[in-house]
């Protein structure tokens, strides 16, 4: 039987199972995303359930041959601030985002310590637009998503400064000209697109750019599928506003 | 072995029940057909009559044969208060306890973005209206400890900033009997956050 060892973890979701186990999905720094079983532990005595907890780095240990394992051990690293507000539901949509993209029993080390990275700015409180792109371009380039930002796909000249470029899924980045089918959204000048190789979101335009870009790039490999926590947000913003009314 | 196909069909019926397997239910199936047919009516009956009879209050979402239910409709409670609970078993825990008089209001679950649930599932619009009208003065968060039973709070508390409603959290710590060598890091750093002056 295969025995793993305080493995540094992240709970990214938990749901009961059967009367009284759990099923939880963590991110694992040497495993990947991977989906165990916690026996009992909804039971009152059992200490476990109080450790699981989103957005704390745990250690955790397991055993089993199968593709569900079993959990064994908790540990906590260190207890982080509760996030809140806009932070907690940022580090929803991160899980989510997790969930739906990073392949299960995959290990995605550059992926971890971007999540890493982007929990400790979470709990910060640092700007959080920077944040989250940081970490969505670490992970769409970990995920292969990616093209040249060096190289026009359609002519395969250099990318220049002054012209514009849309983004087509699975190519890269073509010049466009003002009779483009392409709405504004997905409008990059060549400017913008250096800054975005260096991952340099210091300019406001740059930002908004790499959030136009990401956005179209996660609703491309979600193909179809939708972000609820996404909405959650955007509920939020449109029912504050009735409440002041 | 398979048995006929009305009793195969009972048998896989009684296992959407929580906790019981197969073997279980093919227990329960022949116990009800073969020794205790009367009760097995009677469950039938029941089954059947809940079904139709039983719905969501339309106030407070909790399980009821009314439109408003009795907890809503009731005049000797505190109309000024309302419990936000997750399940209507959290409700029954509430007053079994008989320390709060005010009424209710079930989520029916809680936020979680990765089960599809969001605040149109839980039924936050009906909440808000709720509120707004029974003009209350204060709202109880009772959502389950765990970071999604926190979030739900703490989103439902972010809507109602900056109005004059008092928005309350349950407190989180040490169970009564409980000894605090055995009780996890996580609900000591609450308890102790969570601490109070000591009263006469």
């Amino acid at each position: 039987m295969s025995t793993v060892t305080r493995e540094p973890v992240y709970l990214l979701h938990s749901r009961h199972y059967r009367e009284t186990s759990l099923l939880i999905d963590v991110f694992s720094l040497n495993y990947g995303v991977l989906r165990l079983v916690v026996k009992g532990a909804l039971r009152p005595s059992n200490p476990l359930k109080g450790l699981l907890q989103l957005f704390q780095p745990l250690l955790i240990s397991w055993q089993g041959r199968s593709e569900l394992k079993n959990l064994t051990d908790v540990e906590f690293v260190h207890s982080m601030p509760a996030l809140k507000g806009d932070y907690l539901y940022s580090g929803l949509y991160l899980n989510e985002l997790i969930v739906r993209l990073v392949h299960p029993n995959d290990p995605s080390p550059e992926v971890f310590s971007a999540y890493v990275d982007v929990m400790g700015s979470l709990v910060e409180g640092r700007p959080l637009e920077t944040i989250l792109r940081i970490f969505e371009f670490r992970m769409l380039a970990d995920l292969g998503a990616f093209p040249s930002f060096t190289e026009d796909a359609g002519s395969g000249q250099s990318i220049n400064s002054r012209a514009y470029y849309y983004w087509e899924p699975e190519q890269g980045f073509i010049e466009t000209y003002k009779q483009s089918p392409y709405t504004q959204k997905n409008i990059y000048s060549g400017a913008e697109l250096a800054a975005l190789s260096e991952i340099d979101f210091s300019r406001k335009g740059t930002l908004f750019a790499a959030k136009r870009l990401c956005r179209l790039m996660i609703e491309y490999l979600l193909d179809g599928r939708s972000l609820k926590s996404r909405e959650l947000i955007a509920k939020s913003r449109e029912l504050k506003k009735l409440c002041l009314k | 072995m398979s048995f006929s196909p009305l009793v195969d069909e009972l048998i896989e019926s009684l296992r959407c029940l929580p906790g019981v397997g197969s073997k279980s239910a093919q227990r329960m199936a022949l116990q009800l057909l073969e020794r205790d047919r009367y009760s097995a009516a009677r469950l039938s009956k029941a089954l059947t009559a809940s079904l139709d009879g039983v719905g969501r209050c339309q106030q407070c979402q909790n399980l009821a044969e009314q439109d408003i239910c009795k907890i809503c409709t009731n005049e000797r409670r505190n109309t000024g208060v309302i419990c936000v609970v997750e399940t209507p078993s959290d409700l029954m825990a509430i007053e079994q306890s008989g320390n709060f008089n005010g009424r209710y209001f079930v989520l029916m679950g809680h936020l979680s973005p990765i089960d599809g649930i969001g605040p149109e599932e839980i039924g936050i619009d009906k909440l808000l209206r709720f509120i707004a009208e029974a003009s209350i003065h204060e709202l109880i968060l009772a959502t389950n400890s765990g970071v999604e039973g926190d979030a739900t709070a703490l989103y439902i508390a972010d809507l109602l900033d900056g109005s004059d409603i008092l928005v309350t959290k349950i407190a989180h710590g040490i169970p009564v009997g409980g000894q605090l060598g055995y009780v996890d890091g996580s609900t000591l750093s609450h308890a102790l956050a969570g601490r109070k002056p000591v009263e006469d």
